[in-house]
């Protein structure tokens, strides 16, 4: 209804009425109308929730996220075929997976478009922890296929645990380095971390040949102790996001 | 609603960016003007809630912008100076996606990009990637962007750069038409811009905000301090090296010089009216010799 309309309205109803003096009236008219217009101005906007916010980082960066984790997925399978002990393998593959999800966190920083998304109602925390969901839904999958195509190819479900170390500790040290940079801040340390995770990759393919008792039986209790460590130090990265976004801070590179 | 800024600063090492700045801002258009490196930046990122400050705070209706979080973000619009972009998006795609992290329901997200893009004027080329746009089309889009949520308060950080001067009106008449009830604090060079729209004026010098006043009142202030003079092309030389030239220019053989001066430069000089501009050069008149 805009204010014309409100007038009239009005105006018709005390019209109906009997008694009622003009001056009162007219009172009476302005006094609702400006009611009404602060009404109008304080009516909150509906906001959407974190689920219909994930839902459209989905419809914006899915496309990005899935991309490159397929691209990933692919070249892992591509070497799962032709290396022969692959299970000792599996420590420079997963780490690869980290590396994908980086373009998508750091996509605004690239972008210079770091500023303008940190003044919107989701804070910094809220973009990255929905990039992180769907990133790592993904990510998820793409190592349990890793997973279960090393076991395909030994053509045993034996050493499963021993598998699984050997992927999730490698992953978990790269994610939580990439979050620790994003949370302190230090944005011209972030292609060196690109570098490292590479050079990472590189370092568990070489010890493979050469440090074959890394990965024996007997280490299976270093690896249990890496892994909870490491699974410790990304809770914490990830508590750190959720408290942000549930406070509302800012949170990772803003300019 | 009121913004108020007590003691605001903010320290680089031993650079002081915004020194101790305190103002209050209600309902209304501000200019923000200042030489490059004046603070006005630092100041604006401040405001947003994007940039820790040293000290000082900035209350919004009496509460601490910080603590708000995104209560207080809610009600902002802001535009950056150096506003990015995603190329591959079309303008239409950036502003959903902007108004998808602004929380806006996708009905109401799509009926308002559609209008926010009429009102910049970009309706016809919605759907074309932003990689295309030039600098001007761009600077649009994030206009439009900082009005998604229809913001209380408007952070516009150099806002008519790169616009020509058709795009230069029309964005007056739309901040002018918008601001209503509400607190839009814009930064910019063109001096012009802001005698047209501002309805006060916050003049900033080495982080500091030298003067605050609407447009008549800083007028008044350099008042009795601009005088012309006719001279020829030699002596404007000179008089360009010992006083403050605001502005030159030639008629037929002699030069009439703009001066900015307390005292009467010589007896040939005229008084003349002033305006905006001569206050803000008057302002940083050490830098015009």
């Amino acid at each position: 209804m805009n204010s014309r309309e409100l007038e009239r309205y009005l105006r018709d109803s005390f019209g109906r009425g009997e008694e009622i003096k003009p001056e009162k009236e007219a009172e009476t008219v302005a006094r609702c109308m400006e009611a009404m217009r602060r009404y109008g101005d304080c009516r909150e906007e509906e906001r959407t929730g974190f689920w219909q916010f994930l839902s459209d980082v989905f419809r914006f960066e899915g496309l990005l996220i899935f991309g490159l984790q397929a691209g990933v997925l692919f070249l892992i399978c591509m070497q799962i075929g032709a290396i022969e002990d692959v299970m000792h393998y599996v420590p420079a593959f997963t780490p690869l997976f980290a590396l994908a999800v980086m373009p998508v966190l750091l996509r605004s920083q690239f972008y210079k478009m770091g500023e303008m998304e940190a003044v919107t109602r989701a804070s910094g925390a809220e973009i990255i922890l929905a990039k992180l969901i769907l990133a790592g839904a993904v990510n998820l999958i793409g190592i349990t296929v890793v997973f279960g195509l090393v076991m395909y190819r030994r053509q045993s479900g034996e050493e499963i645990g021993q598998i699984i170390l050997y992927g999730l500790v490698p992953y978990l040290v790269c994610m939580t380095t990439i979050l620790r940079l994003i949370r302190l801040r230090r944005k011209e340390r972030l292609p060196v971390c690109a570098v490292a995770t590479i050079c990472y990759c590189l370092v568990w393919g070489i010890s493979a040949n050469k440090m074959p008792q890394v990965y024996e039986t007997s280490a299976v209790g270093v690896w249990i102790v890496l892994f909870i460590a490491f699974a410790g130090f990304f809770w914490r990265e990830i508590r750190f996001i959720i408290e942000n976004k549930r406070e509302g801070k800012l949170y990772g590179i803003i300019g | 609603m009121e913004l108020s800024v007590d003691r605001l600063t903010k320290q680089y090492g031993s650079k002081i960016a915004v020194d101790c700045v305190s103002t209050v801002l209600k309902p209304g258009v501000y200019g923000l003007l200042g030489e490059n490196g004046a603070g006005k930046t630092t100041f604006m990122r401040m405001l947003c809630a994007i940039l820790e400050s040293t000290s000082g705070e900035v209350f919004l209706d009496g509460r601490e912008i910080v603590s708000m979080g995104a209560e207080y973000r809610d009600i902002l619009g802001y535009l950056p100076q150096e506003s990015g972009y995603y190329p591959n998006y079309t303008a239409k795609e950036f502003l959903l996606y902007m108004a998808a992290l602004k929380g806006i329901p996708g009905d109401v997200a799509q009926k308002r990009v559609q209008e926010l893009l009429e009102v910049v004027g970009l309706s016809d080329v919605a759907g074309k990637k932003m990689k295309t746009f030039s600098g001007g089309m761009k600077q649009r889009v994030g206009i439009a962007q900082a009005l998604l949520n229809y913001p209380k308060l408007l952070i516009l950080d150099e806002p008519t750069a790169g616009l020509d001067p058709k795009e230069r009106v029309r964005f007056r008449n739309l901040i002018s038409d918008y601001a209503g009830d509400r607190i839009v604090l814009l930064s910019t060079h063109i001096v012009s811009d802001i005698e047209a729209i501002a309805d006060e004026v916050l003049v900033m010098k080495r982080g500091k905000v030298l003067t605050q006043g609407t447009v008549s009142e800083l007028t008044k202030k350099a008042a009795g301090k601009v005088w012309e003079l006719t001279v020829s092309p030699a002596e404007a030389k000179i008089w360009q090296e010992k006083a403050a030239v605001a502005n030159l220019r030639h008629e037929g053989e002699q030069v009439v010089l703009r001066i900015l001066s307390d005292d009467k430069p010589t007896e040939e000089a005229v008084s003349c009216e002033a305006g905006l501009e001569d206050l803000y050069l008057y302002s940083m008149r050490e830098y015009l010799r």
